[in-house]
């Protein structure tokens, strides 16, 4: 079996880009779920402990606000009435920065100076507040000037530190992440799964290709499924099945053209040989023979022209095309069958309109009415007729070749355009034919653009109609 | 190519050769001393938390370093972001040494200054002058006027030490090398089976971090139990606590002091009662132990400052 390297590179790069878009997406999505419920639940903390600090500090401030001077007595009365069994640390300062209240156990700090920046930016009358979360605890800290009679008096220094909320977010977290850890491998697992299936089924497809191409055209592609690749898959057993049936037409072809050009070479074998076995043949008997002979050459040249047209018109590579005026085509045409007519005793009548122009190829189209009007002629009664008529109708041009002859069967109708397809052998046979040149006039229509059908006259004989579009001005 | 080099050669030398030149001008011999000079920070820059922030300035040989420390106050900073200690209008009269008070004397243009902004002044002056060693105390003047009396370092707070209800720091006294305690910040953190007192002996134990400070208690010390009841914290040390020969009467005060002043820092410490084996000493180097001991004046520590 022939490897196929294009195959797997395939393979990769569209797995690999299916995998690429899917897995950066659930990516994306899981990154997105562990950081942004993170966040806001954070600021929502942040927000809360500022607003929650601020108002007890109001409160605390708004109880030191009293005509005296502040004193660590006084202070003292005031915060003991006060709830602040939340807060890590209270300092209450004087307008110089002396603290005179401390809630500090390890290192009570009333009598010192806080040259703490938060407690001179409310000494200046600014409201601080701020909140830290480092992921173990939510640390947070307001300071706000202490106002009596329109200045200030002192300020209060709060501190915070608070890990009951930061080890909820902290769960919230790792419950995250471990969704987060099954979704991947979820996520990951279907899409390897659902990424084999496709493959698999693309490589089938692959390799069905390169067993038909080996030549095994009758195998096909299991149908599964209902989508696009079942779809690509009948496409493929439809295409094969054509593949198969051009190659029998072909098979069939070659094996008719060779006994065409067989039988008469057979012939002429047998009378040469009968010629040279004979001891005393008289002059004659062998004039008759080279007689034949020649006859059969003949025939075998005609055949081999006829094979050789139709070879070339399936190649036509470049035609020559030009415009034609029909009218003097098909009259030089007849005035060629004349004598044939006359042989065959046919009157041939034609009614032929001027200016029916066609874009063509000269040859081609004398070879189309050429044959037409020979089999018109030849599969005739005796002292039948030939009508030949062409005219232009809306965009195309008629021709119609019609006899009064021996008519061809129904059941032969659908085939006679086929190579080598004759009706009548016999008669065929004598008459010279190979079988070949309706087919060669199918073919020539064709590469015209143009149609020809065949139908029965109405009391007997047998019409051809050849449709070419007519010749369209050209544009400038 | 070549001139390349040399553009970028040049420049190179000459600032090799002021280099030099810079360094031979302080000279060989007694080393130059350098001063801690704490300024403000600037306003906008004060949302980190910090205050005041300590420039290290060097002082030139052989010059007086009050005098030095006092110019130093005086002028700008290099830093742009520290503020001038002084506000408009102040300025420095005089500084000078007096044993371990360092006299600063300001112009009248001082008594306008109130509030948060004499208290920078002041302290940052303060904390300048301790810098300077054998110095630990400051009194500002205004003509002959004593305006502020014995300042020192540790009357500031520079920041906030407790991190949460478990964690903070506490202040832990040694001897100095210059006489006297010092004391150091060290951050303990509480838990069931450590109460602070425990935690604190333990640090004093490890010994101090700073070389402007030496050991509180010889090695071989080894502390058996601490408790504390009703503001008293009872601290018993094996056989042979502070029975070293060597040690002077003067050497047994400041380690004693150093356990007193360490523990009695706690909220909830008042006294200390120090005993030998459990039982209570009345002599140990002169001294006696009976009574449990609470802070005394003339024993309370410095603070260091580097």
């Amino acid at each position: 079996m022939r490897r196929l390297p294009v195959i797997s590179s395939i393979k990769n790069s569209v797995q690999l880009k299916f995998a690429a878009t899917f897995l950066i997406l659930i990516a994306a999505l899981l990154a997105m779920l562990n950081t942004y419920p993170t966040i806001v639940s954070r600021d929502l903390v942040f927000s809360s402990k500022q607003a929650s600090l601020q108002n007890q500090a109001s409160v605390m401030s708004s109880a030191l606000s009293t005509p005296d001077k502040l004193s660590g007595e006084t202070v003292g009365e005031v915060i003991s009435l006060l709830d602040l069994r939340n807060l890590t640390r209270v300092i209450v300062t004087d307008d110089e920065a002396l603290i005179l209240y401390d809630t500090n156990k390890f290192d009570p700090s009333a009598g010192r100076y806080a040259l703490f920046s938060e407690i001179s930016r409310a000494l200046g009358g600014e409201v601080v507040c701020y909140s830290v979360y480092d992921g173990e605890a939510f640390s947070t800290c307001e300071a706000m000037p202490v106002v009596s009679g329109g200045n200030v008096v002192g300020a209060v220094y709060l501190y915070e530190y608070d890990s009951e909320q930061a080890k909820l977010i902290s769960e919230i977290q790792k419950n995250l992440l471990n969704i987060t850890l099954v979704l991947a491998i979820a996520a990951i697992v279907l899409m390897l799964i659902f990424s084999r299936a496709l493959t698999v089924r693309i490589t089938d497809l692959a390799k069905a290709t390169r067993i038909v191409s080996e030549g095994d055209y009758d195998h096909k592609i299991e149908i599964k499924g209902n989508d696009e690749l079942t779809e690509l898959g009948r496409e493929f057993n439809d295409l094969t099945q054509r593949l198969k049936e051009t190659e029998e037409l072909r098979r069939r072809f070659v094996s008719d053209a060779s006994h065409e050009l067989k039988t008469p070479l057979a012939s002429i074998r047998l009378l040469s040989d009968s010629i040279l076995g004979a001891e005393n043949m008289d002059a004659d008997t062998m004039r008759d023979f080279v007689n034949d002979i020649g006859d059969e050459a003949e025939r075998l040249q005609r055949t081999t022209e006829k094979l050789l047209s139709l070879t070339r018109m399936d190649s036509m590579a470049g035609l020559d095309l030009e415009r034609l005026e029909l009218k003097s085509v098909v009259e030089k045409t007849l005035r060629l069958l004349a004598p044939l007519a006359v042989e065959y005793k046919i009157a041939i009548s034609s009614d032929l309109h001027a200016g029916c122009f066609i874009y063509g190829n000269e040859d081609l189209v004398y070879r189309i009415i050429f044959n037409l009007v020979e089999n018109a002629i030849k599969y005739n009664v005796a002292n039948g007729k030939v009508k030949i008529k062409l005219r232009r109708k809306n965009e195309s041009i008629l021709l119609v070749v019609e006899d009064t002859g021996i008519g061809i069967p129904d059941e032969d109708l659908p085939h006679i355009f086929s190579r080598f397809y004759r009706v009548d052998k016999a008669r065929s046979r004598e008459a010279g034919g190979s079988g070949l040149g309706l087919s060669i006039v199918y073919d020539a229509v064709k590469l015209h653009n143009g149609s020809v059908s065949v139908e029965k006259r109405k009391g007997q004989g047998t019409r051809f109609v050849v449709t070419f579009p007519a010749y369209a001005a050209e544009e400038e | 190519m070549k001139t390349k080099n040399i553009c970028f050669l040049v420049p190179l030398v000459l600032l090799l050769a002021i280099f030099i030149c810079a360094c031979g001008r302080e000279g060989s011999g007694s080393s130059d001393s350098t001063l801690s000079v704490y300024r403000p920070v600037k306003a906008e820059y004060r949302t980190g938390g910090e205050l005041i922030r300590a420039e290290k300035v060097s002082l030139g040989e052989n010059a007086d370093p009050v005098q030095g420390a006092a110019y130093a106050i005086s002028a700008l900073s290099a830093d742009d972001k520290l503020d001038s200690v002084l506000p408009d209008g102040v300025e420095i009269v005089s500084a000078e040494q007096n044993g371990k008070i360092a006299k600063v004397t300001m112009n009248a243009a001082y008594r306008a200054v109130g509030g948060m902004e004499k208290t920078l002044v002041d302290y940052c002056i303060a904390l300048t002058m301790c810098s300077i060693p054998k110095i630990d105390y400051v009194s500002i003047y205004v003509g002959s006027d004593l305006i502020e009396s014995r300042l020192t370092a540790g009357d500031a707070v520079m920041k906030n030490t407790v991190v949460s209800s478990d964690e903070a720091g506490v202040r832990v006294y040694f001897p100095r090398l210059t006489g006297g305690l010092g004391y150091e910040y060290r951050t303990i953190t509480v838990s069931g089976d450590s109460m602070p007192e425990r935690l604190i002996m333990d640090e004093l134990m490890a010994g101090p971090k700073s070389e402007q400070l030496s050991e509180a208690l010889p090695k071989s010390t080894v502390p058996l139990s601490v408790y504390a009841n009703g503001g008293i914290c009872s601290i018993s040390f094996a056989e042979g606590f502070l029975s070293d020969e060597a040690l002077t009467d003067e050497d047994i005060q400041l380690s004693i002091y150093s356990i007193v002043n360490s523990l009695t820092g706690l909220a909830d410490v008042d006294s200390v009662q120090i005993l030998v084996e459990g039982r209570e000493v009345s002599d140990i180097g002169g001294f006696d132990l009976s009574e449990p001991l609470s802070r005394k004046a003339g024993m309370s520590g410095f603070a260091v400052v580097e």
